[in-house]
């Protein structure tokens, strides 16, 4: 496809950098609000051809089509035209499959996505859980839209080795997926230490009672910064039940923080002591 | 829905449950733990974070405190994981430390400071303590949940006016159509980022994976590093975010905003970049009782003119009550002294500027920096913390971080 000189010159309106590399000079908040809303008129022919425009971050060529593109995307949210947000959507998402797309324009896209991306960007998105380049903009996205994200993740976990499931599974934890308990429960006995801090953190979130033995066990049998993490966990966890209206479970795990840390870990000791007081 | 109540309960948990920490007297957990330490001699201390403000922010801890470790990105051609670190997580292991002094780049703070604590450490945090609303709330919940002393290292709440605090914190004024007017100051061309850069190699002695953190793995960059780092959404958040918890520390302490934060937020900016913080005007921030902040960057655009400032002074704020409120205000005990950060670790009684009333400080800018780079006028919770109304506006809120850091 090619971009059309419309919106070549269009996109040439937007501002210069100055001396220093930096939009600090010659800003003029309503010649650049017109030439988005002139942008977005030229709807999704014009947002394929900004993506076409991206560059090499950092550079003059990319400078101009990288705003506009961040502009657009903030300026359909602003006028609430959802519609118009859905069409922009479309395209992004068409464009993360572009083989010709380079990965660093393709996290911008899911940086973008992140701002204005509902559920219909999720699917989109995981398909780059896939890819050890875009996993991460990819996640941060996912978690950014919540709405459909869990099943995206969820749907796409089995498949996902090393890198590519540790963000998977710490976005799962973020996100607090029911339906993700049992992996996040198996996380706790991963090889990797960061896959089991994903585990406790996601337990933590998600209140279920039935998840205290196993991240009280971990917190007790891990040392150094695991045992930091874990320990927090169970704490996090404590608190979450008591939200959920399940005392009974949130003070067997303050208990068993009582009883089982010594002087060198006493401020988790006075914290359970404290919590037990409140409870009464 | 469901977990926002579910926050807030544990909130109110956390609240009720630490009352009895900020007023207990207790020896330095040093004492309790190993007998090795009379009270109020010496404490392990830990600097994570060792250019730029590095040294002042330890320093600042005061006196009887011993420099055990020190730890930055930096050091990756030099750390021996006994004095100099790299990763901050082998630091906060030690159980020789005691109390750690904070000064990364912001987007770090909130992720060490709710670690530090887990791991029993007080903390003596540079501003800002945060790099976006839901992370300050963690900060706050962890000094209440593990009974540690935070302070954020801005301190101009303890020159602040006690008399107007007791004014507002006395319930006795019936309306406030308070406006105060904030101007320059924050040094918004000077903490802008680049919009054009040059990709280079990542120097031998920097580990830029770490140094990134929780934000985007971008290209490298000096201008993304070395104190210029507050030009990037990722680290900070423009001179506001740098200068504001300066500017407002005392006001918030002064008129009673302590533990609430606007509730309407009225921008005037340019379409702010994607990854460089740049160019704003002024921002309008509404409390629910009426009281108006307003900041005026004097750095871009016309002169802030929609409002002019008034009710700001201790006489005008008597004038506006009765005789006999006036009576009843003089017979109100006096604001509780302010506990600087020296004292509250030897005592536990909670820092003056801790991090309950620190988050509410940096809710304001954070909220001006959301509505700049939202582009349009915003409506906040202060009870949820969150926008409302605007899904896109309230992930700026709660914005995801790069795993594994998560809180």
């Amino acid at each position: 496809m090619t971009v059309s000189q419309e919106l070549k010159t269009l996109v040439a309106q937007l501002p210069d950098a100055d001396s220093s590399g930096r939009y600090t000079e010659n800003i003029d908040r309503d010649s650049i609000e017109a030439t988005i809303a002139a942008i977005h008129k030229g709807g999704g022919p014009f947002v394929a051809g900004l993506v076409e425009m991206l560059d090499e971050p950092g550079t003059q060529q990319n400078l101009k089509p990288h705003y506009a593109l961040h502009c657009l995307a903030n300026h359909v949210l602003v006028i609430g035209d959802d519609q118009s947000r859905q069409d922009l959507v479309r395209v992004l998402c068409d464009k993360l499959g572009d083989e010709q797309l380079a990965t660093h324009n393709k996290e911008f896209l899911c940086q973008t996505l992140q701002w204005s991306g509902r559920q219909e960007a999720c699917e989109a998105l995981g398909r780059c859980l896939h890819d050890e380049g875009l996993v991460e903009a990819a996640t941060m996205a996912l978690v950014a839209i919540r709405q459909g994200a869990t099943e995206t993740l969820r749907a796409a976990l089995p498949d996902l080795q090393g890198k590519c499931r540790m963000h998977a599974l710490y976005a799962l934890a973020s996100l607090a997926d029911p339906q993700a308990a049992g992996d996040l429960r198996a996380a706790l006995q991963d090889e990797d230490r960061e896959v089991r801090i994903a585990g406790g953190l996601g337990l933590a979130k998600l209140a279920v009672p039935d998840s205290a033995p196993a991240l009280l066990a971990a917190a007790d049998q891990a040392d150094g910064w695991e045992r930091i993490q874990h320990s927090h966990h169970c704490m996090l966890l404590a608190e979450s039940l008591l939200a959920a209206g399940e005392s009974a479970a949130a003070v067997k795990i303050y208990q068993h923080i009582r009883e089982t840390r010594d002087d060198e870990e006493a401020h988790l000791r006075d914290a359970a002591e404290r919590a037990l007081a409140e409870i009464g | 829905m469901k977990s926002q109540a579910s926050d807030i309960s544990r909130r109110q948990f956390l609240g009720t449950a630490a009352v009895g920490v900020a007023s207990a007297t207790i020896v330095p957990r040093k004492v309790l733990g190993r007998g090795e330490t009379p009270p109020s001699e010496e404490f392990g201390g830990a600097l994570i974070g060792c250019g730029g403000r590095g040294r002042g922010t330890f320093n600042s801890m005061g006196d009887g405190i011993r420099l055990l470790a020190e730890c930055d990105v930096r050091f990756v051609d030099r750390a021996d994981n006994k004095k100099i670190y790299t990763d901050y997580r082998r630091v906060l292991e030690r159980k020789d430390i005691d109390v750690v002094a904070i000064a990364t780049p912001p987007g770090w703070h909130a992720l060490m400071s709710v670690a530090a604590m887990a791991a029993g450490k007080d903390v003596m945090c540079e501003k800002p303590m945060t790099r976006f609303i839901s992370e300050g709330r963690a900060v706050a919940e962890a000094e209440k949940r593990y009974g540690r002393i935070f302070q954020i290292c801005t301190f101009g709440r303890f020159g602040g006016n006690q008399r107007l605090r007791k004014i507002f914190e006395s319930g006795l004024l019936d309306k406030c159509d308070t406006v105060r007017i904030l101007r320059g100051g924050v040094k918004v061309k000077q903490w802008s980022g680049r919009v054009v850069f040059d990709v280079r190699a990542v120097p031998d002695n920097l580990d830029w994976e770490m140094y990134c953190g929780p934000a985007p793995l971008r290209p490298y960059h000096p201008h993304r590093f070395g104190g210029t780092h507050r030009g990037y959404w990722d680290y900070e958040g423009g001179g506001l975010a740098d200068m504001a918890n300066h500017h407002l520390d005392r006001p918030a302490y002064e008129y009673g905003r302590d533990l609430t934060a606007p509730v309407e937020i009225i921008p005037h900016a340019p379409v702010a970049h994607p990854e460089a913080c740049g160019m704003w005007g002024w921002c309008e921030l509404k409390y629910a009782d009426g009281f108006t902040l307003v900041l005026d960057s004097g750095e871009w655009g016309p002169a802030y003119d929609r409002l002019q400032e008034k009710n700001t002074s201790e006489r005008d704020l008597l004038n506006m009550l009765s005789e006999q409120d006036r009576q009843k205000l003089d017979e109100m005990p006096d604001p509780e002294p302010l506990v600087r950060f020296a004292e509250a670790i030897r005592t536990r009684k909670q820092a003056g500027g801790n991090a309950e009333v620190t988050q509410r400080v940096a809710t304001i800018y954070h909220l001006a920096n959301v509505a700049f780079r939202c582009n349009r006028p915003l409506k906040f919770d202060p009870v949820t913390e969150r926008i409302v109304g605007d899904d896109e506006a309230d992930r700026l809120v709660n914005q995801p971080m790069r795993a594994p850091w998560v809180l």
